[in-house]
């Protein structure tokens, strides 16, 4: 879990973002991303739909295709895992 | 809460006579953890007037595929049986409470 939360920690940082300042959130996105990376094979977002179709699914892999427009619009990824 | 899967989906949304709640979740997201407490509180408020549900998504993905859940969590509400209205992500106890209220 700790190397999954410092390697999106570094991501954040060449974004301009930061993890959640809330610790217990962070941590339950990254469960839920190990979770399914155990369960699927891959870091699917724990709060998307999986379609079972591979390609669209790498969509959804963390961090998705939607983030930044979230970030941008709302201050915060949609499962609340990178904030501004 | 009840606890729906898609076996049971059939007989405890359509043909309840009373309006339906549905909280779609997943175990390990975050949003979701967060809104079911809330969810299970307004169970208790509106018994004998909404029944209320729980269904994770991964372990029952027709029932979602049905009402084209992308993102969790989703709270869906049933009136006679059909889709009145949606929400999706995190709310506060008193906007649902509104949103019940403004669909029943």
């Amino acid at each position: 879990m700790e190397k999954l939360i410092k390697i999106s920690e570094e991501y954040a940082e060449s974004k301009g973002y930061k993890l959640n300042p809330n610790r217990a959130i962070v941590e339950g996105v990254i469960k839920g991303l190990l979770v399914r990376k155990e369960n699927f094979g891959e870091i699917y977002c724990p709060c998307r739909k999986m379609s079972g179709n591979k390609e669209e699914d790498k969509k959804i892999i963390c961090p998705c295709i939607y983030h930044e427009d979230e970030i941008a619009k709302d201050g915060h990824c949609f499962c609340n895992l990178f904030v501004k | 809460m009840n606890i729906l899967t898609d076996e049971t989906f059939e007989g405890s949304v359509k043909n309840s006579t009373i309006p339906v709640l549905v909280d779609i979740y997943t175990e390990w997201c975050p949003p979701c953890k967060m809104l079911g407490p809330i969810v299970e509180k307004l169970s208790e408020e509106y018994a004998g007037k909404v029944e209320f549900f729980k269904m994770d998504l991964d372990k029952n993905p027709k029932t979602g595929n049905l009402f084209e859940v992308d993102r969790i969590p989703t709270v869906v509400l049933f009136v006679n049986g059909e889709v009145k209205d949606k929400f999706i992500g995190l709310k506060s106890e008193e906007e649902i409470r509104n949103w019940i209220n403004s669909n029943i």
